[in-house]
């Protein structure tokens, strides 16, 4: 795991924990998934260097993330469009997190809205951008796969001397 | 006094989030009022009393640091309280809003943290029982 998939991780998993109460099973989960039953959702950013990042879910994690965000009582259902707005909410958080701690916290990114994504392939050959890192987690409520692309590694003046550097 | 509320997020369950985090924080909400980006903001608040507004950042149409300069630029509202509502994590950009009179609460949040900036701005009586 390279530095910038740690710090994917870190941000990651206090995302879920503070925004949904779900946490991971271990600290490597990588388990097969058939990738027809996933979920993805892509939100793009710029500022001091291009990029996005993708993520693909269990699809029975839907529920779940949206009735624990929007803490419905047990028994009550999310919609579709609360699903979906929850998963595109989520990636939204965490790229909000993972910007500063990846650059500098005193870098200005804009953040577009996220939307949901039909195949991952299409998008990755469209955009031409490069793989920072990749982490895959297993939850209580299923899997996700989270990669960051980005047009370069942030450079030297892209990150605060004193900044959490990945 | 009940405050009314305006809600500026293009996401729906962030709003929603944030609707239901200031009713269990004990804070005495009246009338709330969404919308889903700084112009449809903007208009709400022509239409309605708003006493305290939260706003997000990044968002289609119009922004809030866009938003909050026009709320900033209107006599009318340039002394609304503001609480931005956002995953951002640029000092630089936060502090620009700060310099506009807005506060800020970080994504995600917790009731304990919302709780305490709007009883720092609207004051003790506010507090849950």
């Amino acid at each position: 795991m390279n530095p910038t998939e740690q710090a994917m991780r870190g941000v990651v998993e206090e995302t879920f924990a503070a925004l949904a109460f779900m946490f991971p099973l271990d600290a490597e989960g990588a388990a097969a998934v058939d990738p027809g039953t996933m979920e993805r959702a892509v939100v793009e950013f710029s500022g001091p260097f291009r990029g996005a990042l993708l993520i693909s879910a269990s699809a029975e994690m839907l529920e779940p993330l949206a009735a624990n965000m929007l803490g419905l009582e047990d028994g009550v259902c999310p919609s579709r469009e609360q699903r979906r707005d929850a998963f595109k909410e989520l990636l939204n958080v965490i790229c909000g997190n993972l910007l500063p701690v990846i650059a500098s916290p005193r870098q200005v990114f804009d953040v577009n809205e996220p939307r949901l994504l039909a195949g991952e392939d299409d998008y990755r050959s469209a955009v031409r951008l490069g793989e920072l890192g990749t982490i895959d987690m297993d939850l209580d409520t299923g899997h996700i796969r989270l990669t960051l692309l980005a047009e370069h590694q942030p450079t030297a003046a892209e990150t605060a001397p004193g900044g959490k550097q990945a | 006094m009940a405050l009314n509320i305006l809600v500026v997020d293009d996401s729906a369950v962030t709003r929603a989030m944030i609707i239901k985090t200031l009713r269990v924080s004990g804070i005495d909400v009246g009338e709330v009022h969404e919308a889903t980006n700084g112009r449809a903001g903007l208009e709400e608040l022509s239409r309605h009393w708003v006493d305290l507004a939260f706003v997000d950042i990044n968002m289609p149409v119009m922004d809030g640091e866009e938003m909050i300069n026009q709320v900033r630029e209107n006599p009318l509202w340039a002394n609304l309280p503001i609480i931005v509502v956002s995953t951002e994590g640029s000092q630089t950009r936060i502090e620009r809003l700060q310099q506009k009179g807005a506060h800020f609460v970080h994504k995600p949040f917790s009731p304990e943290a919302v709780r305490e900036i709007v009883n720092q701005i609207i004051g003790v009586a506010h507090e849950p029982n």
